[in-house]
């Protein structure tokens, strides 16, 4: 078990790089740490690496207090961005450097980065430099090197922003594989929500230098904290409209400026006695079923943008002073080229919200259903 | 489009062409003739006759040029030595260890005042300090300490002094050298290190040297031929003395050739230093020629 308690970092001239830091996770889960660049995750990566010294706050590794250790008494393997392999190396020796700075022998050092490399499938590049390899290839001799020391905790940082697309799944395909047959407690720091989402049990969303929400991926998607997540996860973004909330004789209304629909019984209690308070909307763009004529309590759509993804058909359009993206679900009673041709009359399509949206406080952002 | 590359072409060596006339004319031609002078009896008499291989032999049976052979030998690794440990040691301590750049700054500002102040001066000034009388400051320290005597250092440690002036000299080109070699090494292969339970003297083991390692041949070379060939520090302070115990092989060409008048033999001796840095500077293209094929 790790324990992140109160993790405070301030670097010169006083910038706060981390508040309040708490995270609490189990042996052998994967977690992320996701958000922007100048989030503050990789200083909380290189926190509970050892190689930056909190300001307060304190990390434990089970029930050791490691937040003054070096990073050499942590028991930790780390992959870096750029890989950092030792360039005037041998693979193998690279692999095997961690066991030569703890004085084991040769011969044994090498049996051992054999057999990492092996699991990693890289046994045939042992003999070579680091320069003469790909980069896919300098990725998976980054993990034998941090994982041969059969490490306590593994930490990643952005191991993959270098490599292109197609690889980037294979390896992190690779990365869940071999973290769940060693059953490692690993960390990774990633800016890309599909990366986390795929890889991670849990996901830490962090924004100037604070922890916005840290839970499954299941949950940040259908059930965002507040607007930064929500604004943060999901592809294509979740759709933000304006809206107020309004009473009347005991029914709770969303009222916008073009529509009026009626919350739904689940959210009308959660919703109670905050008549009057401004809101905002946020719906996925499949969280509704598109009508090609109005109907009660559906909002107007004026089309600006029809998409053929292959897959799904997707259409963009002003609902109010909002863009509204919207996949055209399955059951949808037109076709392709009957919005096509609408969009091009300059025409509209009416949106009638499913239940399963969310309600944020147009002011603090905070999820209201929750 | 090719018309146009040629007349490109010919605009720079038109605007090469002045330091090619100067270089020509102040530098190859006497290096020219001073190959030429090599094979003459050429003295202050000023007659050009040639005696083939005399020049050479006259090297050979001169019971003083394994002496000063071996002087240079000396001379030249002990300084290049030390030179490029204390390049290592400044460069790592004001890079590595000092990572506040501008501190380290200062440092190496204060190292570069040896190599700013001319060649004179700086002599004079060694002179000075290690005057043989009682003023001499050296001397002053060491009464003060508890010597009875004044010594003259220059007479009694020639080789110490020469060295020691020499390095002083010599280490801020290097230090600079490695300082920013040592920056360009990426962070994450220092973190990467100490994650794996390097400690500071390991990291400086695996990970700096090795990184350093061109520019440490490099440095050793380049500064080999600064060392053999320049003798001004030497001249000036010791002169080559006492005897010859700090005569070195470019110094014994210029005393042969202007002291002694013996222009012929003076320039026979400078040939063959300047085959031996022609060697060296083969070394260095090809040490050069390698590194950038590493690098690619």
């Amino acid at each position: 078990m790790i324990r992140i308690e109160n993790l405070r970092k301030e670097f010169d001239k006083g910038v706060v790089a981390l508040d309040s830091i708490n995270l609490t996770f189990d042996e052998g889960s994967f977690i992320a740490l996701l958000g922007p660049s100048g989030c503050g995750k990789t200083t909380t990566l290189n926190c509970i690496a050892g190689l930056l010294e909190p300001t307060s706050g304190s990390i434990y590794f089970d029930d050791r207090d490691v937040t003054n250790l070096a990073p050499k008494d942590r028991n930790i393997g780390m992959v870096f961005q750029s890989y950092a392999l030792y360039p005037h190396m041998k693979v193998i020796d690279n692999i095997a450097f961690s066991l030569k700075q703890k004085g084991m022998p040769k011969a044994e050092r090498h049996e051992k980065a054999r057999q990492m490399a092996r699991k990693l499938q890289i046994e045939h590049l042992l003999d070579r430099m680091p320069g003469e390899l790909s980069g896919g290839q300098q990725q998976r001799v980054s993990m034998a090197r941090a994982l041969v020391k059969e490490p306590q905790v593994l930490l990643l940082d952005e191991p993959m922003s270098n490599l292109d697309a197609r690889l980037k799944i294979e390896i992190r395909d690779e990365i869940r594989r071999i973290q769940q047959d060693l059953g490692v407690t690993s960390i990774i720091v990633t800016h890309d929500q599909e990366e986390a989402m795929a890889m991670a049990d849990k996901i830490a969303i962090l924004d100037n230098g604070r922890i916005q929400q840290f839970d499954t991926p299941e949950m940040l998607y259908h059930k965002p904290a507040n607007l930064f997540v929500a604004h943060f996860m999901g592809n294509p973004p979740m759709n933000f409209i304006d809206a107020s909330v309004e009473e009347e004789d005991g029914t709770l209304w969303l009222r916008g400026g073009s529509f009026r629909v009626k919350a739904p019984a689940a959210m009308a209690e959660k919703l109670a006695g905050k008549a009057g308070q401004a809101v905002v909307i946020g719906v996925r763009s499949h969280q509704m079923n598109v009508l090609l004529a109005p109907a009660e309590e559906t909002m107007e759509l004026h089309l600006s943008l029809v998409e053929n993804l292959g897959k799904d058909i997707m259409i963009s359009g002003d609902l109010d002073d909002a863009l509204v993206r919207v996949t055209i679900p399955a059951n949808f009673e037109g076709s392709y080229e009957q919005l096509r041709e609408l969009r091009r009359q300059g025409g509209s399509v009416y949106l009638k919200l499913h239940e399963d949206y969310n309600i944020f406080d147009r002011e603090s952002g905070v999820n209201l259903l929750i | 489009m090719k018309q146009n590359m040629r007349q490109k072409n010919m605009q720079a060596y038109l605007f090469l062409s002045p330091f090619l006339v100067f270089i020509t004319v102040l530098y190859i031609l006497p290096a020219i003739l001073t190959v030429i002078m090599a094979f003459t009896s050429l003295d202050s008499a000023f007659i050009w006759k040639f005696n083939g291989i005399n020049n050479f032999r006259k090297i050979l049976m001169d019971p003083n040029t394994p002496i000063i052979a071996w002087n240079t030998v000396k001379y030249v690794g002990i300084t290049i030595f030390l030179t490029v440990v204390l390049d290592l040691f400044f460069a790592i301590m004001t890079t590595y260890f000092i990572r506040d750049e501008r501190k380290g700054n200062i440092f190496k500002s204060i190292l570069m005042i040896p190599m700013i102040t001319p060649g004179v001066v700086y002599s004079v000034l060694w002179l000075w300090l290690l005057e043989a009388t009682p003023n001499g400051l050296a001397n002053k320290v060491y009464m003060a300490l508890g010597g009875s005597e004044p010594l003259n250092w220059i007479a009694q440690y020639p080789f110490v002094i020469i060295i020691a002036a020499t390095l002083l000299t010599s280490i801020a080109y290097g230090t600079t050298v490695f300082s920013s070699a040592v920056k360009s090494i990426p962070e994450n292969q220092f973190r990467a290190a100490r994650v794996d339970g390097a400690g500071e003297w390991e990291i400086v083991r695996n990970i700096i040297l090795p990184n350093l390692r061109f520019h440490i041949t490099f440095i050793a070379l380049w500064e080999t031929l600064g060392l053999l060939t320049n003798y001004v520090t030497i001249m000036l302070i010791t002169n080559g003395g006492p005897g010859v115990q700090t005569e070195v092989w470019a110094l014994s060409a210029y005393h042969k050739a202007f002291s002694d008048s013996q222009y012929g033999y003076g320039a026979a001796i400078s040939l063959v230093l300047i085959v031996v840095v022609m060697v060296l500077m083969l070394v260095i293209g090809a040490v050069m020629h390698h590194q950038e094929k590493s690098r690619s």
